[in-house]
């Protein structure tokens, strides 16, 4: 599933700088994640980068989009395409 | 060495809020900064997600340094802890000696811990009446006229109840940007749950955004505003006739008072529609329980300041929403605490050396030691201790001080210590303050600081603070002396490099100027003194899970001992006033500056100029060296409508000259189409801690600082010798060769 940012964003922007995808945009007062472009990180990180990052644990995951992590790395070789992602991370 | 991380709870740097965090550390580094998700105080703002940025940045003040050219010059030597608090000691005698206590200035703002209480604490111990800290320009006026009425303040802080009350006045605050977010969560919680949410702000505030009504004025004219209200309450017969007629006294003069301020005559003044002001007077007055909330901005307007600050306490009163729960909760006394017997207020009184009062208290009476004494003896009945923020009745005016020192007006003032406050920046008109500090007269100024501020540069020893994860603290308004509520939190790592708490400081200070004997080794043995009347060590607080108590106060005190006034009432002539020779019961006047009190230059400099509303990513002057919060608010913007901005060939984004007859710095253009086209609002408190620091430059203050070009005074003062910050006139064009 796509990751969410809830409520209790404080707009700190923390998340933003550490997407790979550049997914994360300051909406009307909190961030957004783009589902279209969230991978949760799939093919590019071993852990969640924008939870990670996020001082008080808001960016979380989207009950409403669940996706398979074939979906998530699929979008993530589209996102970075010519990069070879594949579910196994090396950091 | 081991690689283990461990987990601590501790208090987060970044400002003066002290949120409460989880600190992860490895090797005895932090490593990792998060909100304490167990605490009733969880740092969760932007600013904290820069703490460990914070903790550790290439510009943190790491050793004490001595002067080494000119002040200002950004010379330095660096020297030990104990040499320079010989040399400092030894000064601060000779000035003593030849000059009287009095001849001291501190001079303090967003506090570092215990800095603020620790120096009152000094002071009154000293004999010097002359410390201006945290709140001084920072809502005293609103707290000095509330004592003033009604003997008490409303707790700080408070917040609308859920499901009871029925409407929050925010008047002068922005809790959204200025207070933490677990307040600013709790208005919202209320009008989900049906609370009315207005808000009073010439700007469309992030907590106007959310409001039901927002009250949209001319800057200044607050104290109108109240006062068409009054009218309307007091004519339609909406006020609490028991309350009234059992506890106020001068409820006729009051009446005649506002009979003239019609709403239409106060639509004129205040550029507010009738039909608003018939609103928000009518949904407050028939609404019960409700809050009207302290203000920062009907504070600090100079002259138009007295009568807003008092029209807001009589609105509370007549309506009859003082200490009730829901509504105007008064703030309660430390009891849990032994702060009021820490402080020593009663050595200052009658200090052996003491020979004279405030440097202001001959001009602004109401915060002074005679005003002090005055507040003390009204309110001996309900509180024989006095209140806890007991400072905020004393505090001079910061243009006495610079008078003081360049003038020796009223007397000389030879010697200063800065900690946690950037003057230059914060108070009107930089160039005095810069005069004043640059002074031979002033024989020695001290800094102690986390940064080089451009304050800083202008010092003679700069000393290096410890940030909140490097040392105990207990809720910074506790520390002020506000409220019976407290929590403790241990250090989450030790000093880096050379830093010192604050209290070590005045501890040191104290002890080498013959005040042994009163200062325990350490802060957290100071805090042990403390805590005494809770039978509870500093140690074992901290370490419990709920590392805090807040006992609930009862609810209208005044039943039992009256209010704490002389006469016992809510006294809407207030006797102190008069008595101190202030017209109790004054009539609305205008701002120094303003299209009705100068139309002539408003000819000049049309448009007019409210300055200083906070952002929640820098708290004060602070935090403009942190990368991840500049890149989100990289310079000072001035809020214009796109219409003015057209007729002025001025573009979104385009640097912009804000002009006055003071001179002019440059601000950023943001468009925004909800400010009153005659209206622009400037950001404040800017300086540039990339630009060079040693004078000229000073960090770009003359470029940047709106302060530099805010006159400060006497005459423009409010009537406590507040700065009027918030109702100017300026013009304002294009940068033409912006670099």
């Amino acid at each position: 599933m796509a990751t969410m940012i809830t409520d209790d964003c404080i707009s700190c922007g923390a998340c933003e700088d550490e997407c790979p995808n550049d997914a994360i945009r300051l909406g009307d007062d909190i961030f957004v994640i783009d589902p279209e472009r969230c991978s949760e990180c799939v093919g590019l990180h071993a852990t969640q980068k924008c939870a990670e990052a996020c001082p008080v644990e808001c960016c979380v995951p989207d009950p409403e989009r669940r996706e398979t992590e074939e979906v998530l790395l699929e979008r993530a070789q589209r996102i970075h395409a010519g990069r070879g992602l594949t579910l196994e991370v090396n950091e | 060495m081991s690689n283990q991380t461990v987990t601590r709870r501790g208090t987060c740097p970044v400002c003066g809020l002290g949120c409460h965090v989880e600190v992860s550390a490895r090797d005895d580094m932090p490593v990792r900064i998060k909100k304490d998700p167990h605490s009733f105080h969880p740092a969760t703002c932007p600013r904290s997600a820069s703490a460990l940025d914070y903790h550790d940045h290439p510009g943190r003040l790491n050793h004490p340094m001595k002067r080494a050219g000119r002040r200002g010059e950004g010379k330095w030597q660096q020297i030990s802890w104990e040499q320079a608090i010989d040399e400092i000691a030894e000064k601060l005698g000779r000035i003593r000696d030849a000059h009287g206590p009095e001849a001291v200035l501190i001079l303090g703002g967003s506090v570092h811990g215990a800095s603020d209480a620790a120096a009152w604490r000094w002071c009154n111990l000293w004999g010097t009446p002359n410390y201006i800290h945290q709140g001084k320009n920072c809502g005293e006026a609103e707290d000095l006229a509330e004592w003033s009425v009604y003997g008490d303040i409303g707790a700080p802080g408070t917040t609308p109840i859920p499901g009871l009350t029925k409407v929050a006045i925010m008047w002068g605050l922005n809790a959204h940007s200025s207070w933490t977010k677990m307040l600013w969560d709790q208005f919202l919680a209320a009008k989900e749950r049906g609370t009315k949410l207005v808000v009073v702000d010439p700007r469309r505030s992030e907590s106007a955004e959310k409001a039901d009504l927002w009250v949209r004025l001319r800057p200044g004219t607050d104290g109108a505003l109240a006062y068409g209200m009054l009218n309307v309450i007091i004519e339609e017969g909406l006020y609490d006739k028991d309350f009234v007629e059992r506890w106020c006294e001068g409820f006729d003069e009051l009446t005649a008072r506002v009979k003239s301020y019609t709403p239409e005559k106060v639509e004129e003044i205040t550029w507010v529609p009738v039909a608003t002001i018939l609103d928000v007077a009518r949904l407050y007055a028939t609404s019960k329980p409700s809050l009207l909330s302290w203000g920062l901005g009907n504070s600090l307007l100079g002259k138009a300041t007295y009568s807003a600050v008092l029209g807001k306490c009589f609105l509370r009163a007549i309506t009859g929403n003082l200490d009730v729960p829901g509504g105007h909760p008064f703030d309660d006394m430390p009891k849990q605490i032994a702060f009021r017997e820490e402080m020593h207020w009663d050595r200052l009184l009658d200090h052996p050396l003491r020979k004279r009062d405030n440097v202001s208290a001959h001009l602004w009476p109401v915060a002074s030691v005679r005003g002090l004494k005055l507040f003390r003896k009204a309110m001996a009945k309900v509180h024989p201790k006095g209140v806890g923020p007991a400072s905020y009745m004393l505090y001079p005016s910061a243009t006495s001080a610079w008078s003081a020192i360049l003038d020796g007006d009223p007397y000389p003032v030879k010697a200063a210590i800065t900690q946690g406050s950037n003057g230059l920046v914060a108070f009107a008109n930089s160039r005095r303050i810069h005069q004043a500090m640059t002074s031979e007269n002033l024989e020695l100024h001290v800094v102690m600081d986390h940064f080089m501020t451009p304050t800083a540069q202008l010092a003679d020893y700069v000393m290096p603070a410890t940030d909140a994860l490097e040392r105990v603290t207990i809720l910074p308004s506790a520390l002020w002396g506000f409220g019976n509520a407290y929590a403790a939190t241990a250090a989450a790592a030790d000093p880096l490099y050379q830093r010192r708490d604050d209290y070590q400081l005045w501890r040191d200070l104290g002890n080498r100027l013959g005040q042994s004997g009163y200062w325990p080794d350490t802060l957290e043995q100071w805090f042990d003194r403390l805590l005494e009347p809770s039978d509870v060590s500093f140690e074992e607080l901290a370490s419990r899970d709920v590392n805090w108590l807040f006992p609930t106060p009862s609810e209208k005190r005044y039943e039992e001992k009256g209010f704490a006034t002389f006469s016992g009432k809510v006294e809407l002539v207030p006797s102190l006033l008069e008595k101190l020779g202030y017209p109790p019961l004054p009539d609305y006047e205008e701002p120094s500056w303003s299209p009705v009190s100068t139309p002539e230059l408003a000819e000049e400099y049309p448009l007019v100029m409210t300055t200083g509303a906070s952002s929640r990513y820098y708290y004060r002057s602070h935090q403009r060296m942190l990368e991840k919060l500049r890149r989100r608010y990289p310079s000072p913007l001035l809020q214009i409508h796109p219409e003015t901005a057209r007729d002025l060939g001025i573009a979104e984004g385009d640097w912009v000259w804000v002009e006055t007859p003071m001179g002019r710095i440059k601000e950023k253009a943001r468009l925004v189409d909800w400010i009153d086209p005659r209206v622009v609002h400037a950001d404040a408190l800017w300086w540039f801690p990339e630009q060079p620091g040693e004078v000229p430059s000073l960090n770009g203050v003359w470029d940047h600082t709106i302060n530099a070009i805010i006159p400060d005074d006497a005459d423009r003062n409010d009537y406590a010798g507040d700065h009027c910050l918030r109702a100017l006139l300026c013009r304002a064009y294009p940068v033409q060769d912006p670099k």
